[in-house]
């Protein structure tokens, strides 16, 4: 009885065990607003891109629209490139498929598969404006 | 060869708890973001292995001393600028004692010691005309006292005063001979001074030609130092616009690789923590696993045990 136990609690750790993970990303705005702008400033979007500003929130869903996890953006940093927020979910369960929203629900949502965020170490980068 | 069926029973069942046990520890787990558990607690935590922070060109450094050099000599070629107009000051003061010098000769008397020259010409001519109108009249008055015939009609008192009279027209003769050399050696006198101040005049006219030349000479040389230390400040200045330029984006660029290399380690990390956290509980389960296995081994294997040497009970 034990063994079979044992076993039964093997087959749950192998097959699903207590996988949660911690997404993180970043939201690049790319704007010739920030042009002259020193590497390293604080920033945060403009020209249509307001909403894009510290403490937005992050929310991701699974398929089903369940909420698995929410975060905020962080303080807006230029990175020589752009204004770059980033942001961390979590503890994300297991799902097959995921949806990220990034502040304003306007801008819609991102899929994603899990195959797909575990290829890329559960980290995504967004890019928006004129790259 | 027909084994036991109660060691048949803990074998598969030891069996399946080792394989499991192996599986829990040696497969990838979390959807392949974890390759197995010893690699989990293997690895490091990632990081960001900076690059350094592009230096300043040494080409930038040098257009930036250029232009400060520009500067430098701008600035002293300024302070030659309070020379020239310095210069250009005693030309405009030459140019003026110049034209004050030459007003001064028209404005010389010319016409006065001419007058006073010819008048006392003219009183000469008159006295010499007054002199032989005395010795004509002395000599007539002299043959007609000495007539004796008894018609005459002057006397010795006569050529006295004929004498007389001669004797005062050759005083006035010898006094405005006098007056004209009088007035001939002022006109001498004066036209000298005239001829000194022309002269006077036109040293200085010289003299302002060749401070004004000189102005001239030192403003031209210092507008083409100017013009050439300005065309050497203004094409340092573009340099530096170029290479400063080309130094930000460098710097741009290897500040948005540290900060995307910073977010691979961070995201590294994460799933770094997550197969730790996943892989302690796989490793548990693991452990239990071989605990079982171990424990069905050494009830199979406990009779035996106890007769082995070290067993003395």
């Amino acid at each position: 009885m034990l063994v079979v136990g044992a076993l039964v609690l093997s087959g749950w750790a192998i097959w699903r065990g207590v996988e949660q993970h911690t997404l993180s990303g970043t939201v690049l705005v790319v704007d010739s607003s920030y042009l002259g702008l020193t590497p390293g400033r604080t920033c945060s979007g403009e020209n249509g891109y307001d909403d894009l500003r510290a403490s937005a929130q992050v929310v991701l869903t699974d398929g089903e629209g369940a909420t698995l996890s929410t975060g905020r953006l962080s303080r807006g940093e230029f990175d020589g490139v752009g204004c770059v927020f980033s942001f961390a979910l979590e503890d994300v369960p297991r799902a097959d498929f995921y949806s990220l929203s990034v502040a304003s629900v306007s801008r819609g949502q991102l899929q994603y598969s899990y195959d797909e965020l575990a290829d890329g170490d559960w980290s995504v980068q967004l890019s928006i404006g004129d790259d | 060869m027909r084994l036991p069926r109660k060691f048949t029973a803990d074998a598969a069942a030891g069996l399946l708890l080792i394989g499991a046990a192996v599986v829990l520890v040696a497969t990838p787990y979390d959807g392949g973001s974890c390759t197995n558990v010893v690699a989990a607690y293997a690895v490091p935590t990632a990081s960001v292995s900076a690059e350094d922070r592009p230096d300043k060109p040494r080409a930038l450094a040098d257009a930036q001393r250029a232009v400060t050099t520009a500067n430098a000599a701008l600035a002293e070629l300024e302070t030659e600028r309070f020379e020239v107009e310095e210069l250009q000051a005693a030309a405009q003061a030459a140019r003026e004692a110049a034209a004050e010098a030459q007003s001064d000769l028209w404005a010389m008397p010319y016409s006065d010691y001419s007058s006073d020259s010819y008048s006392a010409e003219w009183d000469v001519d008159i006295a010499e005309s007054a002199v032989e109108s005395a010795e004509s009249w002395l000599e007539y008055v002299q043959e007609s006292a000495a007539d004796t015939s008894g018609w005459s009609i002057y006397t010795q008192d006569d050529v006295a005063d004929a004498q007389a009279d001669l004797d005062e027209a050759l005083a006035d003769l010898s006094e405005a001979e006098s007056a004209l050399a009088q007035a001939e050696s002022e006109d001498a006198a004066r036209e000298s001074e005239a001829e000194n101040a022309e002269a006077t005049a036109e040293q200085l006219d010289a003299d302002a030609d060749a401070a004004e030349q000189a102005a001239v000479d030192a403003a031209t040389d210092l507008a083409d130092r100017q013009s050439s230390a300005e065309e050497r400040l203004y094409s340092a200045q573009e340099r530096v616009s170029q290479l400063q330029a080309q130094h930000d984006r460098a710097i741009a660029e290897w500040f948005h690789e540290e900060r995307v290399a910073e977010d691979e380690a961070t995201a590294s990390n994460n799933v770094r923590a997550s197969c730790r956290e996943n892989g302690a509980w796989r490793a548990g389960v693991a452990l239990l696993d071989v605990a079982l296995a171990g424990a069905l081994v050494i009830r199979r294997w406990m009779p035996r045990l106890s007769r082995l040497p070290w067993r003395t009970r």
